[in-house]
């Protein structure tokens, strides 16, 4: 049974969550308005505040909770009378503790529940980011379970170190969500931007590799002269991009998931099999141990 | 958008004036600019060359604008142009 998911390839206006709930329950109206709305809806890292916050995060940050209920209202508002999953970026405040966190969540519009909160774990503080200044990383890489199957988010750079899915992949993860802001660089990528392209290819090399379909929701828009790349796309099991969007582009993914697919492309392509026999040995040889 | 917003205009003390943009609301096409402030006359040349040809202000933001310079100021009026044109419009779909 397929799995029918959408990517907002979502433009916050920085820093004004209430105009940018305002638009996401525009979104969600539209989704609900066609023939078949989606089961899962992602958007990208820090979609409804903005990416670019540096201190202000400390202002723009939310409980798991308080933010999923945000989601659920505006999911209500919209007109949502059945459940939709989502996943979502934001600004976590945990006690005093900041993160950047993303959620996954399902929205019922009479209340969230949350099935998983990742924490980023790379957070980026070179060049022209800032994050290990204003937040803490996670210390936790957890897969959960979901209508499609058992999944895992990455966010940003979590994904560009391969050990991450790798061990999503090996914990159990079918599906690996990434929502991500990341500002767009390099003119060299063959009509694409060079961070796009980078992206493209590390998505496309990871699901190949572990047999995984992977949700790749880029953040778009300008944010104090940085140009968020957006560049969303989702890549089948065997590394093929099903739907892609532009740089830029503030638009809507959507394609639909087959579970069965995982399976056949790890029947074809057993890496993970092999890495899971392999691996005892190569953790006796691992450098400290 | 006011040159006392602008980053480099605020670093060299010139301040004074606005960039304005005008664009179509159907396509984004750039209709027309006008500059008033400091080295207005050799800014609008970016202008001449977008309109002859037919940029819309989609193009407009898609062109590296080196930071900081005074030129950055045009991406301003043509950000909002396409905040705003998009925002009169359901999301595309690509499916």
């Amino acid at each position: 049974m397929s799995f029918d998911v959408a990517v907002v390839q979502f433009k916050p206006r920085k820093g004004d969550i209430e105009a940018n709930l305002a638009a996401l329950t525009a979104i969600f109206a539209q989704l609900l308005d066609g023939p078949a709305p989606p089961q899962l809806v992602v958007l990208p890292e820090a979609a409804l505040t903005g990416y670019f916050l540096e201190g202000g995060v400390y202002e723009q940050s939310f409980g798991a909770e308080a933010f999923a209920a945000r989601l659920d209202a505006a999911w209500r508002a919209a007109g949502g009378t059945r459940p939709v999953d989502v996943v979502c970026g934001f600004y976590e405040n945990l006690d005093g503790t900041y993160y950047n966190s993303a959620l996954y969540a399902t929205l019922t519009g009479a209340g969230a529940r949350i099935a998983h909160v990742h924490r980023k774990m790379f957070l980026p503080t070179y060049g022209v980011f800032d994050e290990a200044r204003f937040l803490s990383r996670g210390r936790h890489l957890g897969v959960f379970p979901t209508p499609f199957g058992t999944a895992a988010i990455l966010i940003c750079e979590d994904a560009w170190h391969a050990i991450m899915p790798t061990i999503a992949a090996l914990k159990g993860a079918r599906l690996i969500v990434i929502p991500s802001a990341s500002p767009g660089r390099g003119l060299g990528g063959g009509g694409m931007l060079e961070s796009v392209e980078r992206w493209r290819t590390l998505a496309q090399m990871t699901a190949s590799e572990h047999g995984v379909y992977v949700v790749y929701a880029g953040l778009t828009g300008f944010e104090g002269g940085k140009g968020m790349s957006g560049g969303s796309c989702i890549v089948s099991p065997r590394g093929e991009v099903l739907e892609a969007l532009d740089e830029l582009a503030v638009a809507i993914l959507r394609a639909s998931l087959d579970p069965a697919e995982v399976d056949l492309a790890r029947a074809a392509l057993p890496l993970l099999g092999d890495l899971a026999a392999v691996l005892p040995d190569l953790w006796a040889d691992a450098p400290g141990r | 958008m006011p040159f006392d917003d602008h980053g480099k205009a605020i670093a060299i003390g010139k301040t004074k004036g606005f960039v304005k943009m005008m664009a179509s609301p159907d396509d984004g096409r750039i209709l027309g600019a006008a500059i008033l402030g400091p080295d207005a006359s050799d800014l609008i040349h970016e202008m001449i060359v977008a309109i002859h040809f037919r940029a819309t202000v989609f193009d407009f933001v898609k062109i590296p604008h080196l930071h900081p310079t005074m030129a950055e100021i045009l991406t301003y009026p043509a950000e909002e142009l396409v905040e705003k044109i998009t925002a009169a419009r359901p999301l595309a779909v690509a499916r």
